[in-house]
């Protein structure tokens, strides 16, 4: 399996078999999993929690319940969500400790409005990631999850706890709330 | 079918779920329908712009942190660790025959350790007094004979 972001981990064990030396207790297996998700978890974490120490403290925390908790994980498959699922909920404690919590109350899909003219003459990407920022958490990390990490929907919805129907519904509006906004960047950037 | 659930079947494309032929259904609108159209350039243009940012690299910190963690507790297993780790957290793994007979062979050493502590004393009340009197017993009288008398001292 080729994870993004991790191809330069040259390993031919899959996450699986990679699984069942580390429940025989193989070290080297353990280490094989962290490199190959510790840049996936760490920009996950980081996404939802917009803050580097932050974001370093919940990916640690998330390897360290890989470390101890392995036993727990009954579906060898389902290990990319559960990894995921716990990265997600470290993350979501920091967010409750700090009293900003990433649940939302209303159906509005932006955190804040952020003005036009605070992006301009930014690089796309830039402004992408400004505005991903901005997106409410329960529309950041399902886009994050299936734009960065290239989950499947059943993915999704096995690490965030939601249906399937619920997370195409918030990847659409999470798209087309940040397609709405960038569009003028993008005729701008386009008749350049 | 309105614009907002094409435009939701345009998310859904770009994810490859749609069936062949909600595929086409979606692409007959497109073909008269300007906005679902601008929607699908927008929502390509922003795919590709999220595919090409580089994702943030973690600290080495981080890997320092994780890649020195002690010697997980991996239960039910048996495992050789290394020579530096905790005596005291090692746990002892022995299939139940082999606890069983370790166990039976526990008791029996007991047993025999007992029988053997006690039997010199039993052996001793019937012992000649010179032997009682150096190994330190009580002396006793048998059959109306004083205690003293019986190694013939008067």
């Amino acid at each position: 399996m080729i994870v993004p972001g991790l191809e330069n981990v040259v390993t031919p064990e899959t996450d699986e078999q990679l699984l069942l030396q580390l429940r025989k207790g193989n070290a080297r297996a353990f280490e094989l999993l962290y490199r190959r998700y510790r840049q996936p978890i760490y920009a996950f974490c980081l996404r939802l929690l917009g803050n580097e120490a932050r974001a370093e403290d919940a990916a640690e925390e998330t390897f360290l319940k890989l470390y101890h908790g392995i036993d727990s994980l009954v579906t060898p498959g389902a290990f990319r969500p559960w990894l995921f699922r716990i990265a997600r909920n470290e993350a979501l404690m920091m967010q409750r400790q700090r009293k900003n919590t990433i649940e939302a109350g209303d159906d509005t899909v932006w955190n804040d409005e952020t003005p036009l003219t605070l992006l301009t003459g930014k690089e796309t990407t830039e402004i992408v990631r400004e505005l991903l920022g901005k997106l409410k958490g329960e529309f950041r990390e399902v886009l994050i999850l299936r734009e960065e990490n290239q989950l499947s929907y059943a993915e999704i919805a096995a690490a965030t706890g939601l249906t399937e129907s619920a997370v195409k519904s918030r990847i659409f509006k999470a798209r087309k709330a940040l397609a709405a906004r960038l569009a003028p960047f993008f005729r701008e950037r386009k008749n350049e | 079918m309105n614009c907002e659930e094409y435009q939701e079947k345009i998310s859904r494309h770009l994810d490859s779920d749609l069936t062949d032929r909600e595929a086409q259904d979606l692409f007959s609108h497109l073909a008269g329908c300007t906005q679902c159209r601008s929607m699908l350039h927008d929502m390509i243009q922003l795919q590709s712009v999220i595919h090409r940012s580089p994702a943030p690299e973690p600290p080495e910190s981080l890997d320092r942190k994780v890649l020195s963690l002690p010697e997980p507790p991996f239960r039910g297993r048996r495992k050789v660790l290394s020579g530096g780790a905790n005596l005291w957290k090692r746990r002892l793994s022995l299939p139940v025959p082999a606890a069983a007979a370790a166990l039976l062979a526990v008791l029996l050493t007991t047993v025999l350790a007992l029988t053997m502590w006690f039997r010199p004393a039993e052996q001793m009340k019937h012992a000649n007094p010179e032997v009682r009197y150096i190994m330190g017993l009580p002396e006793i009288e048998v059959r109306g004979i004083p205690a003293n008398s019986a190694n013939g001292i008067n």
